[in-house]
């Protein structure tokens, strides 16, 4: 797994790429919960995320809940045909909102943000 | 005509555990959607052991056997932790709010749905795992997966 982060605007872009699952899921999890501590927008760009399980939806549903106080949000792009099914199938499509390029999210960010 | 792993009940152990799906996967030619599936559904059975099933934190032996016929992955997975049927385990409220969600439930949600079949007993002590999975072949005509 690895972690690239650009802040573009004031959305907080994080790129997953490679596979995020129990062997590294806390590393991802330690992360998105140090940005949050000042990011408030975080848009998680999963274009060449390969592969995630459960312990990678925890770390984003850890990430999702801190942002929930503070009026924060968490965007989603980019996800292959596999990594929406997994989305899908744990109701996690319904927590965050899905674009489908980065360019599409960051617009959604910025038209949304309070 | 398989696979035969005997892992420690460590974390650690799912990337052996992977690279022996990937191989058998690739020689059976199986689509990447369904290796996907079949990757996933073995992290979540093989963490899900590893992180409930020994309550004595000492080292267990986590033997995971695979095996492709007549289009079909069967895998056996056998631990001699303390019983646990995740066919008894309620699924978990997708709909709930935020604040309920819980991802430690998602696990077995998804092994139950990226398989075709589970199945359960418990034998000399031991916990088996029975997962069956339809399998399409690169080369197969079963359209759409």
């Amino acid at each position: 797994m690895e972690i690239v982060e650009a802040k573009k605007g004031n959305v907080m872009v994080v790129e997953l790429i490679g596979r995020v699952d129990s062997t590294n899921s806390d590393v991802l999890q330690a992360r998105l919960l140090k940005l949050a501590e000042t990011e408030t927008i975080f848009l998680i760009d999963c274009l060449r995320l390969d592969y995630i399980s459960s312990a990678g939806l925890g770390a984003l549903l850890h990430l999702l809940k801190t942002l929930q106080k503070k009026a924060g949000r968490c965007l989603l792009c980019g996800l292959g045909a596999s990594i929406r099914e997994v989305f899908d199938i744990s109701g996690f499509s319904k927590l965050f909102p899905i674009l489908a390029t980065q360019e599409e999210a960051l617009r959604a960010a910025g038209t949304n943000s309070s | 005509m398989g696979l035969e792993l005997r892992l420690w009940n460590s974390l650690a152990e799912i990337v052996k555990l992977r690279a022996s799906l990937e191989t058998l996967c690739q020689e059976f030619r199986i689509d990447p959607k369904t290796a996907f599936r079949i990757d996933l559904t073995l992290e979540e059975v093989f963490s899900n052991i590893v992180r409930h099933a020994f309550p004595d934190h000492k080292p267990h032996e986590i033997l995971v056997q695979a095996e492709v016929e007549e289009g079909w992955m069967t895998i056996r997975v056998e631990d001699d932790g303390q019983e646990f049927n995740p066919l008894l385990f309620p699924a978990p409220a997708l709909d709930s709010p935020l604040e309920e969600r819980q991802a430690g439930r998602l696990g077995i949600h998804l092994i139950r749905t990226l398989m075709d079949r589970v199945g359960y007993e418990r034998a000399r002590g031991k916990n088996i795992l029975l997962l069956r999975k339809k399998i399409i072949g690169e080369s197969g005509h079963h359209g759409d997966c």
